[in-house]
């Protein structure tokens, strides 16, 4: 990844950490930070970063006003730049950090602090950005400096003696932390968690100690219990998928999570319940069939060290955390379970709908496998397909897709926003979006596909990939048929097409070929096709549902 | 039975030191000796200077004041500070 990190005090010692993993931009001196943030040619921009942390001193930033008003003028100046690069820049992600103030200066106790009214003005502009800017994010280095302490964060010494506010155990937790944003950037979060029920949920055994006698209450003991399930709520209404994995009978859980008092998560928060007898590798092996995600999408918690210990072996893609011996750090547990497996660095909508759209999936499935034939059941889907080129609120999404997708993925091209954002921009690429609804529900957008503009005749389709979900469902046929239609009224004689094979890709090796293509060239498993426009209607394709171009 | 422990602690104290100068300086602990002078080794700038003592001062639990900065010529200089904790 390519990252700026810019600064009002001298961070060389931090960039140098960083840029040992990421391709990173040294500034020259750090007092430039002004003309490097609003010059669209300086040193930074011509850097071309994906990724920008501002990382603010407070004390060296005010030290040349003397009063509340001049501080709160400067910072409103500084705010403008920011707004400007923020508007001029819309592909690059900034994070600016929060202000953290030692409290230096002496006073009496009914004195107010000037230090916290500054840090606090600093934050209202803040929030005043980020519900502005998709690209602006809050840097939450206070944060880091409360839960170590000022204390071992700076250091007098490395200041008076080479101008370095911070300690090194201050630079390492910047730099995990500023990694830990980069791989939320990245998207490389997991998908499904994975739940055990008794002495995991809740204290003790549902089956044995009955309604009355598991620890899950509002208060005392109990509420250690309620503390974790609040907290994987939070992570549900991110967009993680929860399922249940559990030896019980089905009664006693559904009695547990319908009667409880202090129960916070509902049976429908899962979107798969496997509560039976058989092992739980069995089990979680049907949830990765049923769901159509890879072993590696998942993340086990599960008290049990035995039950931990059979998964480990038998399904080694799957992480399986240790889960804390001392239950009262169960809430913290939670908390470290979503910073290093789910880094979220926002929620689309269709993350907030996630379980609703698994539990859909998994009616689909069982509805497919009681119709006579495929083609049957594909009618009686009623399916809507609509077609557009993608706009601005649907850049989080496309970058999203072209992220995870690996089975419908004829070239598997992973992008960011920021790349996404300049394919909408240019005049040589169309990038466009489908959606797709059954009478099951609504997938949302589930496809993705990129025209690469080669020359005024030839056009090459760079990317075209659909949501695993909606695989095997000639979807494809209807799209396809679109874009070679509109490149046509466009005056294009040829459409290039690319299969780059992959671990995960081998469902959508011959897909040009049904679709009418001619191969070209083979090389290392690589295909090239071609077609030509003049002659479009001779194709046996599939056509299922309605198809709409918005 | 207490002196040997005294020494094997600050044999571990001094195998932790130079691994720490070794890491700022990126070279081998090999090359590295308590009697190298500070100016001899390349890569000492000032920058590694602030880190060197600013590790050891995290990692040892130890304070080198500021006034005594100057006095330290060779390795073995810092070793007083390490071990007189």
């Amino acid at each position: 990844m390519k990252i700026a990190i810019l600064s009002n005090i001298n961070l060389d010692s931090l960039v140098k950490r960083i840029g040992k993993n990421h391709d990173t931009y040294l500034a020259e001196g750090y007092g430039s930070w002004i003309q490097e943030l609003i010059s669209p040619r300086s040193g930074l921009f011509s850097f071309e970063p994906e990724n920008v942390f501002i990382i603010f001193d407070g004390e060296e930033l005010t030290k040349v006003e003397a009063n509340l008003l001049g501080i709160k003028k400067e910072i409103q100046r500084f705010f403008s730049y920011v707004q400007k690069t923020l508007q001029k820049k819309p592909s690059v992600n900034f994070f600016l950090s929060n202000l953290d103030f030692p409290l230096k200066k002496i006073q009496t106790i009914k004195e107010i602090r000037r230090e916290k009214q500054v840090e606090n003005y600093w934050y209202s502009w803040q929030i005043k950005l980020n519900r502005q800017f998709d690209n602006f994010y809050i840097f939450d280095l206070k944060r880091l400096i409360e839960e170590k302490g000022r204390e071992e964060f700076y250091s007098a010494k490395l200041w008076y003696l080479g101008g370095m506010k911070y300690t090194m155990l201050a630079e390492k937790i910047i730099e995990e932390e500023i990694n830990y944003y980069l791989s939320a950037v990245s998207l490389k979060r997991k998908k499904c968690l994975i739940l055990d029920l008794d002495n995991t949920l809740w204290g003790g055994v549902i089956g044995e100690d009955g309604l009355d006698g598991i620890e899950l209450s509002d208060h005392k003991e109990g509420a250690r219990f309620r503390d974790f399930q609040i907290g994987i709520k939070d992570l549900e209404k991110m967009g993680v998928v929860l399922a249940i994995v559990s030896k019980n009978n089905k009664d006693d859980v559904r009695e547990a999570f319908e009667k409880h008092k202090s129960m916070v998560l509902k049976l429908n928060d899962f979107a798969i319940k496997k509560i039976n007898w058989r092992t739980k590798s069995e089990n979680i092996k049907e949830i990765a069939r049923e769901l159509n995600l890879g072993l590696d999408a998942f993340v086990l918690i599960d008290d049990s060290p035995v039950e931990r210990s059979q998964v480990k072996n038998a399904l080694p893609e799957i992480e399986v955390p240790e889960f804390p011996i001392d239950t009262a750090l169960l809430s913290d547990f939670i908390r470290q379970i979503q910073r290093q497996f789910f880094p979220t660095l926002k929620v689309t909508d269709e993350d907030k709908k996630k379980t609703l759209i698994y539990q859909q999936d998994v009616r689909r499935t069982q509805a497919m496998s009681s119709t006579l034939s495929l083609d049957d059941f594909l009618k009686s889907l009623k399916m809507k397909i609509q077609f557009w080129e993608a706009k601005k609120e649907d850049v989080g999404r496309i970058a999203q897709l072209t992220q995870k997708t690996n089975q419908f993925n004829l070239t598997t091209k992973r992008y960011s926003e920021s790349q996404i954002n300049r394919f909408i921009q240019s005049k040589n690429y169309q990038v466009y979006v489908a959606s797709l609804a059954d009478r099951f529900g609504d997938n949302g957008k589930i496809c993705v596909l990129i025209v690469k503009k080669l020359s005024k005749k030839t056009a090459l389709i760079d990317t075209f990939l659909l949501s695993c979900r909606v695989m095997s469902r000639f979807i494809e046929d209807q799209i396809i048929n679109y874009v070679e239609k509109s490149l046509k009224r466009e005056n294009f004689s040829k459409i290039i097409g690319e299969y780059r094979p992959t671990q995960r890709n081998m469902p959508v090796k011959e897909l040009f070929e049904r679709l009418g293509y001619r191969l070209i060239d083979q090389k290392d498993g690589k295909k090239k096709y071609e077609l030509g426009l003049n002659n479009l209607d001779q194709f046996r394709r599939k056509y299922f549902g309605e198809f709409t171009k918005k | 039975m207490s002196s040997e422990k005294l020494t094997s602690k600050s044999e571990s104290n001094k195998k932790k030191f130079l691994e720490i100068v070794a890491d700022i300086l990126e070279i081998d602990t090999q090359s590295l000796n308590l009697r190298t002078k500070k100016d001899q080794l390349a890569g000492w700038d000032s920058l590694a200077q602030i880190k060197i003592i600013a590790e050891i001062e995290e990692q040892f639990k130890t304070t080198i004041p500021i006034e005594e900065i100057p006095k330290i010529i060779t390795l073995k200089d810092f070793l007083a500070y390490i071990n007189k904790r």
